[in-house]
């Protein structure tokens, strides 16, 4: 990779792994120094990574990395409870978009990883699988159980908003 | 194919545009087939997240170019290299010398005291000789020696008698003994051994000159045990006798005057200064450890 297709891959790829680090961590300044480590791996490995793996390699050092400091900060919630009243009285304040977030924001770090990977970049199983180190198969069980519960809050929500 | 009781993954696998082109006809038929399953299929589309537009501020600081990896020649960055002097601790810090003479100086007063200064026991050696020395004491058979030149085998009862008398006298007048039981009962061995040579005078010479011999060695144990200065017979009335000295041997440790060489040291303000070495000694010791602890 020449110093050229890695500036085409700052403008192509950095908003993108920046956004799925930032939704996950929601901490801005965290999120820039991962996006910032990635590209600096790239840099250093630039010879030894294709143009084309580029994207999966910055996410996939992302990810990693992300990883790593949700393991030394654990700010991440781990539970998969729904709290109820909070939803309620969300209800007639906040957009569908906003509950689905808070839905998001409850799941566990893998869920979510797969979510965010799925929805913003729209990566395949297999490459949300290189990226996250998972089987194919594993990737579609984890997202699939992630989508369910997230239909049943927006159920749940839908029926109390009737 | 899709049905009633396997549409929930076809579902999934479509809102995640995993299915083939087949298998989204077939799934988008389904849902017009059993409209009651549309409005579920709609719900796992509202699960999926809207993209966003959240951009990475700073994008600049992530660009880069060949140029900013431009390197130094490895020689000159070589040139550049700056190396720290390295001090050199001192092989005996202030801590360790002021022990080691502290130490020294310990070694120097025990060997000083050891060597200089003598022991009680040698003392009263050195004190006992300069008496014998002084008082000289001659062996009991000069008197023997004396007695018998004296004594001729011509000589008469009384002069003997005389003689023994006068020899009996002088012992008594000699003896100024330190204590004075022990001089009578010498003393009274004496006045006995005489009377019975004066008992013995009428016999023959022999047994004269045995009984003679048997004062002699009567005189000779007196002398030892009182160190009376025994002088012949003829020089007994004609030299003065010489006084006897007594000197003190001094016991009390906390009067003792210790020398060291030519110098004198009071024994308990010298005891004092050792003791005020070996505290801060110590105490030296103590902080030390203390220190290397922290």
């Amino acid at each position: 990779m020449t110093d050229k297709e890695f500036n085409i891959c700052v403008d192509d790829y950095s908003d993108g792994v920046y956004r799925f680090i930032v939704k996950n961590i929601r901490n801005k300044e965290d999120a820039r120094d991962i996006v910032q480590t990635a590209f600096e791996k790239l840099w250093i490995n630039r010879e030894k990574v294709e143009m084309l793996k580029a994207k999966s390699y910055l996410f996939t050092v992302a990810y990693h990395q992300m990883i790593d400091q949700i393991r030394k900060k654990k700010n991440v919630v781990m539970t998969d409870t729904f709290d109820e009243n909070a939803n309620a009285s969300s209800q007639g304040n906040q957009e569908l978009k906003q509950i689905l977030l808070h839905a998001i924001n409850n799941l566990n770090p893998t869920q979510k990883c797969l979510i965010l990977l799925k929805d913003y970049e729209g990566y395949s199983y297999q490459e949300i699988g290189e990226i996250m180190q998972l089987s194919e198969s594993q990737v579609k069980v984890y997202l699939h159980r992630a989508r369910l519960i997230l239909k049943n809050r927006l159920t749940q929500l839908e029926k109390i908003s009737a | 194919m899709i049905n009633e009781n396997n549409y929930e993954p076809f579902f999934l696998s479509y809102i995640d545009n995993e299915l083939s082109a087949a298998e989204r006809a077939a799934v988008e038929a389904f849902v017009l087939t059993y409209p009651q399953y549309a409005a579920e299929l709609t719900v796992f589309e509202k699960t999926k997240l809207a993209p966003t537009n959240i951009e990475m501020e700073d994008k600049i600081f992530l660009y880069r170019f060949s140029e900013m990896e431009a390197s130094l020649d490895s020689d000159f960055k070589a040139s550049l290299y700056k190396k720290e002097a390295i001090l050199r601790k001192p092989f005996f810090s202030r801590n360790t010398s002021s022990i080691a003479i502290s130490i020294a100086a310990l070694f120097i007063l025990f060997f000083g005291l050891k060597f200089m200064v003598p022991s009680e026991s040698s003392s009263i050696k050195s004190v006992a000789t300069t008496l014998l020395k002084e008082t000289e004491i001659k062996p009991a058979t000069d008197i023997v020696k004396n007695e018998k030149s004296n004594l001729s085998l011509n000589n008469t009862s009384n002069a003997l008698q005389t003689v023994f008398a006068n020899n009996k006298i002088q012992i008594a007048k000699n003896a100024a003994p330190p204590t004075e039981n022990t001089d009578n009962k010498s003393i009274g061995t004496v006045l006995d051994a005489s009377s019975m040579g004066t008992n013995n005078i009428t016999a023959t010479n022999n047994e004269k000159s045995m009984d003679i011999n048997t004062i002699a060695t009567t005189t000779d144990s007196y002398t030892e045990t009182t160190n009376i200065q025994a002088t012949p017979l003829e020089q007994i009335n004609t030299t003065p006798l010489l006084p006897t000295a007594y000197k003190e041997i001094d016991t009390d440790e906390s009067e003792r005057v210790i020398n060291i060489g030519m110098l004198e040291i009071d024994g308990a303000s010298f005891r004092g200064i050792t003791r005020g070495i070996t505290s801060r000694f110590s105490a030296l010791l103590k902080r030390n450890k203390t220190e290397k602890e922290k």
